[in-house]
């Protein structure tokens, strides 16, 4: 019988914990357990073996840490595990699962971590596990989400083993980076595993919110393997509070609630096994009803789409929008992620992200695009292309459960995206339309969305994954037709259950007063039933729509948000202070927010260039020299050089229009250097070069003496700037100066960073020291011989 | 950031308490701290039980005279990170102040706790000295993974160390303090001191150096 047969209909009882044990044994603290797997075998499995005669059904073998990082490469990951699944097959095991914990490493952008590496350094974990014949993978004691999927997926794609996930939570219910149990349960169930739930870091008597939330929502057998408490240090010991009587009846407690898988972590003994093994002797296994919700994530949070209106921001998408086609192909990450935060800022609870140009690597873009904003939202996101691949890509590295946007009623269609829904676990939109086109009568469009749902059931995609996009027509072409969409959501929601969602603003295209034909469709569509709607979250009369809405439909209970926000009389426009300051003023006093426009009055008397030689320049240096002389301090200087900013943005975007060309002062790259994350600093100083009029080629952090060849080749580089912060890292801007050297380049380095002094400048081999970021500019300006 | 006795103007200063607040809740806190008994070597100083030894002549001084060494780790936990990534894309200034107001929290969080372990340890007739990071003198920094190690960090509270020696999440702090019967005026002179956290002098090892004059 395998594991999977057994929890069928029995409860599952794992073992206690590992390090407690070997820990009073005589283990040192800090030392790495799994090399006793090879050192000192028989104490391993003797541990085992008391777990088995404790009860315990599987035994978790001693390979926590066995992988690439921790091991150093002293001894191989193979031979650690399969030394360690050997210690429990000796026990007499009825299982034995190959444990696989945290990688001890942050996954980029938090920490240097790449998906793409964690994912390899499990699969080689997990392929060790299965070649010496382990019953099951436990992936245990994760805090981050993302780790989680790269293990699940190293699992699944490269074994045929089941695949039992738990992660660990804290007091305030979330794991260290940010996840709670609703967004754990709905991502991990996503992906495919054959149980899920929770171990580590409290006792069962503090468990009790996390568990019940699991249970609730979750379809899969839920795992509960709590410490023996919070640890307490006794005479220069660790030990728990909990003890093994408390513990049991804990458990036994969740397991009365539906828990079908249980053991213990740190702290517990076989003690505490035994007893529990008593207490479920006579238990038989009970039958959780878990909710069943259409519900998507982000690595720390999920919306779930009943019984509530949901807004998706449609912004992050390159048609028919000039800036955001340039953005793409600028690669402008900072213009895509302003959209992102704004959308977010004004409401849109998930991102629809689009990157389609035609003549631009829509996959590889995709997942880039999907990184990057991942990395500073956590509303979920909606994977939108035509192109299967794009969207394979770009799912992958979605952490957590994304959107699908989107299917069809064409076979074709639904043959390459639904086993990609299925295997990642998201979403789907399925789209109202099939070979034949788009049915003009509802009812058409009713039997595609009954096809699109009986197909998605046959590859195993649960109903409440599929929301249906009846599709908007043009009223200005096809009139008749904007009823038929309204008439097909009702049908959708009433014969067949489904959610729905549609893309409002294309209704009013050709027509002028386009926000109010968009709003009065919005608000006739959510009448109609409409669950999910995708638009302008910036447009003040969707938000209006939405925010009353949501009184009528009985989700903003008590109008609390409404009245919060609409019984404050509109703010009088108050005279801020600065309007009608000269630019240079509104430059010096750090004033970002007004130096557009002052730009742009002066744009009607002014030339760009002259504006920018004869006023941002010499304001700036006005404003540096105060910052030499210690009069002002940085923030001060800052604000400054982004008004400056700002006002180019339009001076950059007026010479766009009129076809004026401006040279750049000079090319600089930018970058910190390979294994270091602080980039403030240098992004301080690429901001302030960039408003004096360079052009920065800014390669980000962490960035390795490669990458900055290649850089210096392709952008025909002649001065760089490098930036460390740590002593430790000093050394790779060493590495990255002398390699660039090596070979043959003709480019100047400039470098700064906390640790970097003239002594150490010298070190490193660069051509020049900057203190700060006025220094750079003063290197800059020598450099490339100009005032 | 860079402020060396100008005056603030009241815009900024509004900034400033704003950013406090949100990377307050942003923060969650946590810390381990460990006691061992130490022993004096000629490289620097073994924590006794794991083995561990601390290397370095500034951080042998520093434990002079102690019997036994507290080992802590605080971090201020991943979101003000994120909440600085991204305030770095929006507002770059706004950025930097965050950044400056979560060290300064993950600071005034370290005195929380070394007040706790003075007091915890001062009522069974111990004297403390003040903590001691990696990284201080000729402390290396190489030693993290391994205090993060002893502590079971990794597990207890989510910190972790790159390849490079960061500690990750970014506002976090490994420290030691030492604990004796009888110390030094000069260690415990360092304690009274309000600048002892940002005191050049201890960072770069030259403790001697002081002339006391800072201290108030």
């Amino acid at each position: 019988m395998n594991v999977l047969d057994w929890i069928k209909d029995k409860i599952l009882i794992f073992d206690g914990a590992m390090g407690t044990m070997l820990q009073q044994r005589g283990l040192a603290p800090g030392a790495l357990p799994e090399l006793l797997n090879l050192t000192d075998p028989d104490t391993v499995t003797d541990i085992h073996r008391e777990y088995v005669l404790a009860g315990a059904d599987v035994i978790t073998a001693n390979t926590f840490q066995a992988h690439e990082l921790k091991l150093h490469g002293e001894h191989s990951v193979e031979e650690v595990v399969a030394a360690g699944v050997t210690c429990a097959k000796k026990s007499g095991a009825r299982f034995v699962a190959l444990d696989v914990g945290p990688l001890g490493q942050l996954l980029e952008p938090m920490g240097t971590l790449s998906f793409d590496r964690a994912y390899e350094i499990f699969r080689r974990q997990m392929i060790a596990g299965e070649q010496a014949d382990a019953d099951l993978i436990l992936i245990e004691t994760i805090s981050d989400l993302y780790e989680a999927k790269a293990a699940i997926l190293a699992a699944k794609e490269n074994t045929h083993l089941p695949v039992f996930c738990t992660m660990t939570f804290q007091e305030d219910g979330r794991t260290f980076l940010g996840c709670d149990a609703l967004t754990a349960v709905i991502t991990l169930q996503g992906l495919g595993v054959d149980a899920l739930g929770v171990n580590c870091s409290l006792g069962p008597e503090l468990l009790g919110p996390v568990v019940e939330t699991m249970l609730r929502y979750s379809r899969l057998p839920v795992i509960v393997q709590a410490n023996a408490g919070l640890p307490v240090i006794r005479d220069g010991l660790t030990v728990y509070e909990t003890l093994p009587a408390e513990y049991a009846a804990h458990v036994l407690g969740m397991v009365r609630q539906g828990v079908r898988v249980v053991g213990g972590c740190c702290g517990t003994t076989p003690e505490y096994i035994r007893l529990l093994k008593e207490q479920l002797t006579a238990q038989e296994p009970v039958c959780a009803m878990p909710l069943r919700v259409s519900a998507c994530t982000s690595g720390t949070k999920t919306v779930i789409l009943d019984n509530a209106t949901t807004e998706i921001g449609e912004r992050l998408n390159p048609t028919g929008k000039k800036k955001m086609q340039a953005a793409l192909r600028n690669d402008d990450m900072d213009y895509l992620l302003d959209e992102a935060i704004e959308q977010v800022e004004a409401g849109a609870q998930i991102l629809d992200v689009n990157v389609g140009l035609p003549e631009l690597d829509e996959p590889s873009l995709l997942a880039k695009v999907i990184r990057e904003v991942q990395g500073i939202i956590n509303a979920p996101l909606q994977i939108d292309s035509a192109d299967p691949a794009a969207i394979e890509a770009g799912i992958r590295v979605y952490n957590g459960k994304p959107v699908i946007n989107s299917v069809n009623g064409k076979r074709e269609v639904m043959e390459r995206i639904f086993p990609l829904a299925k295997k990642y676990g998201a979403l789907v939109v399925g789209l109202t339309l099939d070979e034949d086109g788009i049915p003009p009568l509802a009812r058409g469009r009713l039997e595609i969305a009954r096809r699109i749902r009986d197909t998605a059931l046959s590859y195993g995609i649960p109903e409440e994954d599929i929301i249906i996009d009846c599709l908007v027509l043009i009223a200005s072409a096809q009139q008749s037709q904007v009823k038929e969409t309204l008439s097909a959501i009702r049908l959708v929601k009433a014969e067949l259950g489904l959610k729905t969602v549609l893309g409002i603003s294309n209704v009013s295209f050709r027509l002028p007063g386009r926000e109010l034909i968009n709003a009065a469709f919005l608000a006739a569509a959510l009448g109609a039933g409409l669950d999910a709607a995708i638009l302008n979250p910036l447009s003040a009369r969707y938000r209006e729509i939405l925010d009353a809405y949501r009184v009528l439909n009985d989700e903003d209970k008590n109008a609390s948000c409404y009245v919060e926000k609409y019984s404050k009389e509109a703010p009088k426009a108050a005279p801020s202070a600065g309007i009608g300051l000269a630019l240079a003023e509104i430059i010096e006093q750090g004033r970002k927010d007004q130096s557009a426009d002052a730009v742009r009055k002066l744009l009607e008397t002014m030339p760009p260039l002259d504006i920018i030689d004869n006023e941002f320049i010499p304001a700036l240096d006005r404003v540096g020299k105060r910052f030499e002389a210690g009069e002002i301090f940085l923030p001060q200087l800052m604000q400054s050089a982004q008004a400056v900013q700002n006002g180019f943005a339009v001076i950059k975007d007026r010479m766009r229009t009129s076809g004026e060309k401006r040279e750049a002062k000079g090319k600089i790259l930018m970058a910190t250097v390979h294994g270091d994350i602080h980039d403030i600093g240098k992004n301080i100083v690429s901001m302030i070069l960039e408003s004096y009029g360079y052009e920065i080629i800014d390669l980000g952090k962490d960035v390795p003496a490669e990458a900055v060849i290649d850089a210096i080749k392709s952008h025909n580089i002649r001065l760089a700037g490098l930036s460390a912060l740590m002593t430790t890292t000093v050394k790779s801007m060493k590495e990255t100066i002398g390699l660039v050297r090596e070979s043959g380049l003709d480019c100047a380095f400039f470098v700064g960073g906390a640790v970097l002094n003239e002594e150490y400048a010298d070190f490193v081999g660069a051509d020049y020291y900057a203190r700060d970021a006025m220094e750079s500019v003063a290197i800059a300006n020598r450099f490339f011989a100009v005032k | 950031m860079g402020r060396r006795g100008q005056a603030v103007p009241p815009e900024l200063d509004k900034q400033v308490e704003e950013c406090m607040e949100l990377v307050r809740g942003e923060a969650t806190p946590r810390h381990i701290k460990r006691g061992f008994d130490i022993a004096q070597a000629k490289e620097g100083v073994i924590l006794s039980g794991a083995g561990t030894l601390l290397r370095g002549k500034d951080i042998r001084e520093h434990l002079s005279g102690c019997e036994q060494a507290v080992l802590m780790a605080a971090t201020l936990g991943a979101g003000p990170d994120t909440l600085i990534r991204r305030w770095e894309r929006a507002d770059i200034t706004r950025a930097l102040i965050l950044d400056a107001c979560a060290t300064q929290l993950i600071e005034e969080y370290c005195d929380e706790i070394e007040r706790q372990i003075r007091e915890e340890v001062t009522a069974v007739g111990f004297m403390v000295t003040g903590r001691y990071s990696p990284g201080y003198g000729d402390f290396d920094l190489e030693i993290q993974p391994e205090l993060i190690a002893v502590l079971d960090a990794e597990r207890k509270i989510g910190l972790t160390c790159t390849g490079s020696l960061i500690l990750l999440p970014r506002k976090s702090v490994t420290a030691v303090i030492g604990l004796g019967r009888c110390l030094t005026e000069r260690q415990d002179a360092c304690e009274r001191c309000d600048l002892r956290n940002r005191c050049e002098y201890r960072k770069d090892g030259n403790r001697d150096e002081c002339t006391g004059l800072d201290k108030r």
